[in-house]
């Protein structure tokens, strides 16, 4: 059954059911994946699936459910599931839809090109990509982790007010982990790259920057507790910066879930600090003319010059707060119902340069690693406290490797230490454009 | 379902592609969750997944498909694709002969999740809500979620298994959040079983919920941590996510069987303080992590991980026990069918040792009391771990005195094992989704309470 005699059928049972109004989230797409070990393929990957996801309204509240079948049987379970979700919600949340108008941008996100790609060339990739890594030095001792992946998928957003909007995407990613070791030590170094194009893939360079992260590695002291100055790496600032948008969600501010919760147009950040959501960025694989509620996406500032601009909105929020949804409703998985998150945050560059970071920074410590994100932060307070590694800093040059330390702070105190921000931004895989930054006074604990 | 020729038939023709081993692995889910925001159902969604994974072995290369497709013939593409892949034309005209293994189901269940009606459900998440926001005037939201599954599964292989197993699992979850001057601070707690509506004769969601706010309320009055490296005392229960972190994961074959652990090679030899043994049981009784077989169709058993101090086994799959040249060990799991099976924990602890954690706890000058833990993560081949403390104590002269907050732990498994150096004797075991390359799934941690004679607490200076 097609999708939209699937939709079709499920929106007259809905109207029979009682709902007033029903749409339909479709999404259907593929993956291809390998991993190389030791110059062979370790495991290969390839597969198809379909999904569906229905939401139901009346008198404001919506009702919903999912399924990975498409037939009328189906149809009939999904909406008197759906239904059944309906009788239990409750509160004062009015839902609506979106008909479909507003102005829509145009964007591409789909090539094609990765599903031209033979097998064949795609294992040569894989085999190229772990021999790169393990040819970089002789301590690297093995490589754990070489995959190299695509993935494609087409949506199609379907309501009964009018809306039909359909994208289609795809991408690819290789990651690395490369193990490096001597008498004395272990340790790892990762790099992940994300590729709208198989071309823009470079196998060298992501082979070799897994190596000599960890062979930097290696030989790492200790540092001693204490208050420093610390630079973040692009990609590491990236993440942590990323872990903490939550508190933008308009959702979470009006539960008081937000520390941000009332400072609208107000400072909540050193003037150098500028942020944007820009959903339309060429180069990331998550771009969008259109958020998952059917909205049209379009860039904008959320912090500038240090100045909180706006919070991020879907429907109901907006409703709420008396405003305009931001295009903002991004869906994780069919199976949980859509949260607010920005499509690509995106960290205005500033003018050092890496180098020029580490000579204001004079000494201090340079973090390349975090761990515990999932877990050691805390994103309604924005504290957060978390196990780190790199170098340490003297005389504006980098001097020794250092590891198991943790580095402790908040969010928001992050926000304010912010010294210099660099010009080299970098796009990683937490959906945040990033440049290195240099923050004051971070608690460092060690020895 | 079709019948047993068919599948044989989907199998045959992935071997004659060349395969050493091929498998099927059906799923049939029912999934729900409801959430709750102070009080008010915010959002119920419900569904079913449906899909089938299909996979060979050639030597040590694993190939892995899976689709929506369920007919014979989507089957049958998928099987061709494979065969594409191995490309080792051979005739292959058996028909397999499928055994059975019957057995005595580990987690039956009295109410299936799709029995009971919704605003049941509701009812057991008011109380929570009640529980915990009636606790203190510091709680300033609670936010309760339900989560309930009940998974199917089939599998068929080449070598003769054919297996079936249902996991029902339901669990409830609190977040409550306390405010104080300024400062917001959050509690979680999150009793799940392998029953379906029946755990709540069980487990009283007031007390839930109660618990969750507990820990916010003290949080919140809290100072800092202190920073720098101190014996830290570890609570039981979900304490136990320290070795499920520091050790667990390294003993799994997914890292093992590569030589990318810290423990690989070790069998036999001390890799923990003699007063540590510890085990993954997934045979324990509608427990969280508990089945009767598991996504390999091995039956599942309980496996001797250390035994006072030595290492004694790994958690073994199928392709790590070709690799590693061992037995399968009954621990293969997948959060569902989009992901291939390998290695993973099940319901991990420690054993009790002798010490009441009072005695512990006297026997310590300066240090941390790590009541209740949050998440943590481990790079398997350095065994550098990192865990969040959420609910901390300091510990002087022998005595509990204050609660300190925003502590993490950090530290090296094959370190850590060796300086754990008291074991209680108060045994219990706390839910978690565990998530590695074979997805999210439930898992238990569990330990008595023990002392490691130094950690590195990230607090503050």
């Amino acid at each position: 059954m097609d999708i939209k005699t699937f939709a079709d059928k499920a929106f007259e049972i809905s109207r029979k059911i009682g709902f007033e109004e029903s749409e339909i989230y479709y999404s259907s797409g593929g993956e291809f994946q390998l991993s190389s070990l030791n110059g062979e393929i370790d495991s290969y990957k390839d597969a198809s699936s379909t999904e569906v996801y229905f939401r139901g309204l009346k008198s404001g509240k919506i009702g919903a459910a999912f399924s990975e079948v498409l037939s009328e049987e189906a149809a009939e379970l999904l909406v008197d599931e759906a239904f059944q979700n309906y009788s239990v919600a409750s509160g004062e949340d009015v839902y609506v839809f979106h008909d479909g108008s507003g102005d829509y941008a145009q964007f591409d996100g789909y090539s094609g090109d990765f599903q031209k790609k033979s097998v064949k060339e795609k294992i040569d990739t894989v085999i190229a990509l772990e021999k790169s890594a393990l040819d970089y030095d002789k301590r690297i001792v093995m490589i754990p982790t070489c995959i190299n992946a695509d993935s494609w998928s087409e949506l199609v957003i379907v309501n009964t007010l009018g809306l039909n909007k359909t994208y289609k995407s795809d991408y690819g990613f290789a990651v690395v982990v490369s193990l490096a070791g001597d008498e004395k030590s272990k340790k790892t170094g990762f790099s992940f790259s994300l590729v709208r194009r198989p071309e823009e893939l470079d196998v060298e360079r992501i082979g070799h920057e897994a190596s000599r992260r960890a062979v930097e590695q290696l030989g790492a002291g200790k540092v001693k507790s204490g208050r420093y100055r610390v630079i973040f790496r692009n990609d590491v600032f990236g993440q942590l910066f990323g872990t903490f948008m939550s508190m933008y969600s308009a959702d979470n501010v009006q539960r008081g879930l937000s520390i941000l919760k009332g400072k609208e147009g107000t400072a909540i950040g050193s003037s150098r600090l500028t942020v944007y959501d820009d959903p339309l960025l060429p180069e990331s694989p998550y771009s969008k003319p259109f958020d998952d509620e059917g909205f049209p996406t379009s860039k904008k500032a959320i912090v500038e010059n240090g100045k909180l601009m706006t919070f991020l909105y879907d429907l109901r929020t907006a409703k709420k707060d008396g405003k305009k949804s931001t295009g903002n409703s991004v869906r994780g998985t069919h199976r949980a119902k859509p949260s607010i998150a920005p499509v690509n945050t995106v960290i205005e560059r500033g003018e050092k340069s890496f180098d020029g970071l580490l000579e204001t920074m004079g000494e201090g410590i340079f973090v390349t690693d975090l761990t515990g994100l999932h877990s050691g932060t805390n994103q309604v307070s924005g504290e957060f406290s978390l196990g780190a590694s790199g170098f340490y800093v003297r005389n504006g040059k980098i001097s020794n490797p250092i590891e198991q330390f943790t580095i402790s702070s908040n969010i928001l105190k992050v926000y304010n230490g912010i010294a210099e921000i660099g010009c080299d931004p970098i796009s990683s895989i937490y959906r945040v454009t990033s440049p290195s930054v240099l923050v004051d006074e971070i608690d460092v604990a060690s020895e | 379902m079709y019948s047993d020729e068919a599948y044989s038939a989907v199998i045959t023709k992935i071997l004659s592609g060349g395969a050493d081993f091929a498998e099927i692995f059906l799923e049939d889910r029912y999934t729900g969750s409801i959430s709750m925001v102070q009080g008010e159902v915010e959002g119920s969604v419900s569904g079913k997944l449906f899909g089938a994974g299909l996979r060979a072995f050639k030597g040590t290369r694993s190939i892995y498909a899976y689709t929506n497709d369920l007919s014979l013939d989507g089957l049958m593409k998928v099987a061709d694709r494979l065969k594409a892949v191995i490309d080792q034309e051979r005739d292959v005209d058996t028909v397999i002969d499928f055994r059975e293994r019957e057995y005595v189901d580990l987690c039956p269940v009295l109410h299936a999740p799709e029995s009971i009606p919704k605003k049941e459900k509701v009812g057991v998440m008011k109380l929570a809500h009640e529980g915990a926001s009636t606790f203190s005037s510091t709680i300033s939201q609670v936010i309760v979620n339900y989560i309930e599954y009940d998974q199917n599964v089939w599998i068929y292989n080449s070598v003769g298994v054919k297996a079936q197993d249902h996991r029902t699992r339901t669990r409830l979850s609190i977040s409550a959040v306390a405010t104080k001057n300024g400062n917001m601070e959050t509690g979680f707690y999150g009793p799940g079983g392998a029953m379906g509506f029946e755990f709540f004769n069980i487990k009283d969601p007031r007390a839930a919920g109660e618990r969750a706010a507990r820990i916010a309320d003290r949080m919140v009055k809290a100072e800092y941590a202190p920073a720098g490296k101190m014996p830290v005392i570890i609570s039981n229960e979900f304490g136990g996510v320290i070795f499920h972190e520091a050790c667990g994961h390294a003993l799994e074959a997914t890292g093992v069987a590569k030589g990318a652990s810290v423990f690989a090679g070790k069998l036999g030899q001390k890799i923990a303080n003699e007063c540590v043994s510890a085990v993954d049981d997934p045979t324990i009784p509608n427990a969280w992590g508990s089945a009767n077989v598991d996504d390999e169709g091995t039956p599942t058993r309980r496996n001797l991980l250390i035994d006072k101090g030595i290492l004694k086994n790994y958690m073994i799959d199928r392709l790590g026990a070709i690799k590693m040249r061992m037995e399968p060990t009954g621990s293969a799991r997948r959060q569902d069918y989009t992901y291939a099976p390998t290695s993973r924990m099940s319901n991990t602890f420690l054993l009790p040792g002798e010490y009441y954690p009072e005695e512990i706890i006297a026997a310590t000058d300066y240090g941390l009391y790590a009541k209740s833990l949050g998440g943590g993560s481990v790079m398997p081949s350095t065994g550098e771990f990192n865990f969040a403390v959420m609910e901390g104590y300091m510990i002087e002269n022998g005595r509990i005195t204050r609660p300190v907050r925003g502590a993490t732990l950090i530290g090296k498994g094959d370190e850590v094992l060796t300086k754990i150096d008291m074991v209680g004797n108060d045994l219990a075991r706390g839910q978690g989704m565990c998530g590695s390359i074979s997805g999210s799934i439930p898992a238990d941690v569990g330990q008595p309470t023990v002392k490691v004679s130094e950690l590195i607490v990230g607090g503050r200076n």
